[in-house]
Order: C-alpha cells, then sequence, then structure tokens
C-alpha cells in the first residue's frame, strides 16, 4: 500500500493529490491518498479528507512508501516508523501555501536516508520506485536527544 | 470673587500647534479673576510657542522626560491651585473653573478635583472611542467605591504637591498616577466632578494602539497593582462593558466609533499581557506566598510550613495547533514523561493521543473576535491548570497561549519548527524576546537572530 498525505494546511495540494492518483493507475497496490480541501475528483485512489492521528500511524504502518507535502509531521511520522518518504514541497508560486518554507525543509532534508525530494510531481513515480527499494540506515538520535533532554531540565528544574 | 486663589495652569508643550490655541483660548476666557498660564516647551519646531506668546509670558523650555516639563512648569507658577494639564484639553463652558475650585471646599483633605473627559464634538473616531469607554471604565470604578485617582488634566492644590516632594522628574509616562498614588497614601482625597473638559487625544488609530502599550509598560511596575482593583474588574472593565458599550454604543447610540472597538481590545489585551498584568500577578502570587509563611511561622508550626514546601509537582502545559506542530510536539513527549500534562490544541478532524489532557479552542485566525474569544478560553485553562511550564511548537496558537502564560506566572518556551533554517516564522518574529526559551532546530539561526535564541538540538 502507498499512504499520500498533504497535511492539515486549509490550502489544497492538487499537483501532489491528481498526480498520485494517475500514479494509482498504473499501479496494482492500494494507494490511500489524503486530500486535504482539494475538490479534483478522483478515480483510482481511495480517498480521505482528513485522517485522525492514529489512522496515519495505521496506514503508515501498513504502507511500503509514503508520499507527502514537505511537512514535518509526516516526516517526523515516517522517521519514527521507519518508512520511506518521497516528499514534494507546496510552492507559494503555484498557490500551494503562503510562504516557502517547505522548499528549504525539503532542502534540509535532501539526502538523507529513506528521505526522497521530488522538485516536481513528474519525478513521483520514479522516486516512489527507489523509495520502495531503498534500505533506511540507523538514524542519529543524538540531537533529538539533546534537544528532549534540554526540555527535560528544564520542566524538572522548575 | 476676590477672595478666589490664583489657579495656575501648567502646560507641557511640544509641536503642540494643532491643539494649543484652543487649548489656551478656553483658560484664557473662563470667568475667573486670578488665572496664570505657564508653558514649559520642549523645543517645538512648529508655531507653539508663537501661539503660546499671545497668552502668557511665562514661557521657559527644557528638553527631556515629561516629570520634568511639569514639575519645571509647577516651580515656575505662583497659584494655589494647580491645573496640570495637558495642551489638548479644551474647557467647554466659561464658568467650568469658578465651579471646579469651589469643590476644594468639599472636605479638609481635598488634594484634586479631578474632572470627566469626553471627545470634543467633531473628534476622531478614535478619541470618541477611547472616551466613550473611559466614561464606562470611570462610571464602573464610581459605583462599586473603588478609590479613585486624579490623574492629568485635573486641579491640585499646590500644598499638596509640595507635601509629597513634586513631580518624579525621572518619569516620561505614567508620571501622573505616579503622584496620584503618593497623594493618596499622604490621605489626600480627590472629588470627582462630572463637569466634563475636552480632551482631544487618541488622534490616530496608530496612537491609540501604541498609548496601550506604552501605558501598559508605565504601570508595569508597580502602579498597576497599588490601585487596588482585582484582575477580574480590570477584565470585567475592559471587555464586558466594552462589549456592552459596544452593543449599546452601535444600536442605541449610534455611534460608529465603537465599531473599532474589537481591534482596540485586542490590541489592549496584547499590551496588558505582554507588561502589566503579568508583573501584577506575579506580584499577587508572591504576596500569597509571603502571606502564608508569615502565618505559619512565628511560632514555628512545623508540620504546616512542609506542607506548603512540598506541594506537589506543578502541571505542564503544551499549546499547539493541531498538524505538523503536534506531530512535532509528540516527539518531544519524552521530556515530560511522568508529569501531569495537559494540551491546548485546535478542534479539529486531527486529534492528539497520549499527550495529556486536551482542551480543544476553536481555531484563532479566523477573525478578530475569533482571536479574542480564543484568548479567553486559553486564558481560563491556564487559570485553572496553573501550569509550571508552558511549551508551544506554534503556530500562531503560541501567540495567546505564551504571552498569557506569563499571567499565570509559567515559564514559557517556544520551540520554533526545524522546517525554519534559514528564517523565524512569522509567529516566532513576533514572540521573539517575549518567552523564556526560544529555541531553533539549526544552529545557523544564531547568526542571524542572536542570543535572543537558543539552539539546544532538533527532532531529526
Amino acid at each position: 500500500m502507498i499512504l499520500v498525505v498533504v497535511g492539515m494546511s486549509p490550502i489544497p495540494f492538487d499537483r501532489l493529490v491528481v498526480e498520485m492518483d494517475r500514479i494509482a493507475g498504473q499501479l496494482k497496490e492500494e494507494v490511500l491518498i489524503q486530500t486535504g480541501p482539494s475538490k479534483c475528483s478522483l478515480t483510482n485512489a481511495k480517498t480521505r479528507r482528513f485522517l485522525e492521528m492514529s489512522e496515519i500511524e495505521e496506514a503508515m504502518k501498513a504502507s511500503a512508501v509514503v508520499v507527502s507535502h514537505a511537512g514535518m509531521g509526516t516526516v517526523l511520522d515516517a522517521r519514527r516508523l521507519r518508512k520511506p518518504i518521497v516528499i514534494l514541497p507546496r510552492r507559494k508560486k503555484l498557490r500551494e501555501a503562503l510562504d516557502n518554507h517547505q522548499t528549504s525543509t525539503a532542502d534540509n532534508l535532501r539526502g538523507k536516508s529513506g528521505i526522497f525530494v521530488a522538485d516536481s510531481e513528474h519525478e513521483l513515480s520514479t522516486l516512489i520506485e527507489r523509495a520502495r527499494n531503498c534500505t533506511i540506515e540507523n538514524t542519529d538520535d543524538s540531537r533529538k536527544i539533546q534537544l528532549i533532554s534540554f526540555l527535560r531540565e528544564l520542566i524538572d528544574h522548575d | 470673587m476676590t477672595n478666589l486663589p490664583r489657579v495656575s495652569f501648567c502646560i507641557p508643550t511640544l509641536n503642540s500647534e494643532n491643539t494649543l490655541d484652543n487649548c489656551l483660548r478656553s483658560i484664557a476666557n473662563q470667568e475667573y479673576p486670578d488665572v496664570e498660564i505657564v508653558i514649559v516647551d520642549g523645543f517645538s519646531e512648529d508655531r507653539t510657542v508663537g501661539i503660546a506668546r499671545k497668552y502668557t509670558d511665562k514661557i521657559y523650555f527644557e528638553k527631556g522626560k515629561l516629570g520634568s516639563a511639569r514639575q519645571t512648569s509647577i516651580e515656575r507658577s505662583t497659584g494655589r491651585i494647580l491645573g496640570l494639564f495637558d495642551s489638548d484639553i479644551v474647557i467647554p463652558h466659561k464658568k467650568w473653573l469658578i465651579n471646579a475650585v469651589r469643590f476644594f471646599n468639599y472636605g479638609p483633605r481635598v488634594g484634586t478635583v479631578w474632572p470627566m473627559y469626553v471627545a470634543p464634538i467633531r473628534a476622531r473616531w478614535t478619541t470618541r472611542l477611547y472616551m466613550n469607554h473611559y466614561r464606562l471604565i470611570v462610571g464602573n470604578r464610581i459605583s462599586k467605591r473603588y478609590g479613585l485617582f486624579g490623574g492629568g488634566n485635573s486641579l491640585f492644590l499646590r500644598s499638596a504637591f509640595e507635601e509629597i516632594g513634586g513631580v518624579n522628574r525621572n518619569i516620561h509616562w505614567g508620571e501622573d498616577f505616579d503622584w496620584a498614588m503618593r497623594l493618596k497614601d499622604k490621605g489626600y482625597q480627590v472629588v470627582f466632578i462630572n463637569d466634563p473638559l475636552y480632551h482631544d487625544t487618541m488622534r490616530t488609530f496608530r496612537e491609540l494602539v501604541s498609548k496601550q502599550f506604552i501605558g501598559a509598560e508605565a504601570f508595569a511596575g508597580t502602579r498597576f497593582k497599588t490601585m487596588d482593583i482585582p484582575i477580574a474588574d480590570v477584565l470585567y472593565e475592559q471587555i464586558v462593558l466594552g462589549i456592552k458599550g459596544m452593543a449599546r454604543g452601535i444600536c442605541l447610540e449610534r455611534d460608529p466609533s465603537w465599531l473599532l472597538f474589537p481591534i482596540y481590545l485586542i490590541a489592549k489585551m496584547l499590551a496588558y499581557s505582554w507588561t502589566s498584568l503579568i508583573e501584577t500577578s506575579a506580584g499577587r502570587r508572591d504576596s500569597r506566598v509571603f502571606e502564608q509563611q508569615l502565618t505559619t511561622s512565628p511560632h514555628g508550626i512545623q508540620g504546616k510550613r512542609d506542607d506548603v514546601g512540598e506541594e506537589k509537582p506543578k502541571t505542564i502545559g503544551l499549546a499547539c495547533s493541531n498538524g505538523g506542530h503536534l506531530t512535532s510536539m509528540m516527539q518531544l513527549s519524552e521530556a515530560w514523561r511522568g508529569r501531569d500534562v495537559f494540551v491546548v490544541t485546535y478542534s479539529g478532524p486531527r486529534k492528539p493521543t497520549s499527550l495529556g489532557r486536551v482542551y480543544y479552542i476553536d481555531e484563532i485566525m479566523i477573525n478578530p473576535i475569533r482571536l479574542v474569544t480564543g484568548a479567553m478560553n486559553i486564558l481560563r485553562i491556564l487559570a485553572e491548570e496553573k501550569p509550571s511550564v508552558v511549551i508551544s511548537t506554534g503556530a500562531e496558537i503560541a501567540l495567546p497561549a505564551l504571552t498569557l502564560s506569563k499571567l499565570v506566572g509559567a515559564k514559557t518556551v517556544f520551540v520554533e519548527s526545524i522546517s525554519r533554517s534559514r528564517d523565524l516564522s512569522l509567529t516566532g518574529k513576533l514572540l521573539l524576546g517575549k518567552v523564556d526559551h526560544f529555541l531553533v532546530q539549526w544552529p545557523e539561526l544564531k547568526s542571524k537572530y542572536g542570543n535572543e535564541v537558543e539552539y539546544r538540538g532538533r527532532l531529526l
């Protein structure tokens, strides 16, 4: 299964949704698209407007690859569940977001094990196949532990 | 008529050509035998001094703080009664002064005769809104028998001012509050008269908003809490009375200036949470702790003292919107494992699991009213939970959540999104310097924002 996520933004992200529906027509496996406020009519994939956190978690566990906008929530979830993820950043110019912070997120994530950045929707199908066959290296958690310990100390100290 | 005391109108000016002529003419027109006008000008670059010369020879120059200019004007004046006025006051009728002066005979300790102020007839919306709301607040304080403070634009006994040592020369804003409080401490009384003066202040929206911040800042130290008005009543005056006034003003009085009220209220609440209320509630909290110690310590009732010391660990508050910011928050949950935690987030299709007690509020950035009601809800939650630390990972819900958290004395932490590696988010920019810990997830940002941000690791 492939899970497609566009996040909680009130702005639709049709570029990702439409292309993934097209790809779903060529694939044998199930594709579940969380569409958000998109109004496009989709024919091939299973769709849901929004998914509860627990549903996202279940769907992600069942997926071979996650495809998503470059939102940190989904990336962090995929990372935690050790699922390969393909991200397509929302662009301000195409009126998919209020600013270009997703592009900079994508740039920061580029090259990390298990994360594939698509610069346009046309790269998605290639990257999905690459992601499917990749092995995810153990992640370096030291910076996360550092952040958590700082907060922990701050909380306990008070 | 002859044994009426001399009244000295002491007026500081600075580029006041728009209002000064009307102000001085209305003073000169008073049917009163002995009036003196003293001007202390801060080196105006417009026609201010020329206008002043038409009415008085007593013009002095001084560059510096408002409190200092006022004190100079008092020292240069000779009257037994001081009219400490601003240059944007107009006295509406000729018998105002003779009426007002009589009220000094009301009691032996009357030091101040304090009039009501209203907006001039052709005032701007902002002026009218400010004065309309002000009138409601004063009325409320009178009906609840709170002490009234005669601030600026009132009449004072010179002897009272001499007893308190004059105006504090080091205060620029809130200098009137300072002397009013010192008069109160000496046991002087205020007579409030409902014979209004025109006060043509707050002529632009910008001024109206910025004065809220300046005012809150000025009261932040000690002034506000010594008014002896509970916070609940201050909020009542600002919010409930304001909204009632708005309904009444728009529907019955047909005064469109009230349409500006929601924005004015938001500015005011932001100003309060930023400055004065923070100090006030912290002051309150401290004094309560102090009282507890005081009542338990003298005879060494050991058990009770321990009760005070062994409070149960305090609650941790988390505030974030319901998308990726929530996911980021959950990734940090190791930091507060084992502690009592509550979450404030937006109601929506996605709900946090495994975080703790959850409070849902409506999204706040839809319209100004939502922002106010959202902020009020957050304030209520915070007052109930009394967290010791409040952490937010964004987005804009962090603005009300973290600023209001200071009200309840909580330590505030903002964790900027990991997606921000080159620039802060808008929320982040607005919170910069307003939280106890501002954590960024990319060390590069430190070179741009300096010591106001901290890098302590990142989620990935």
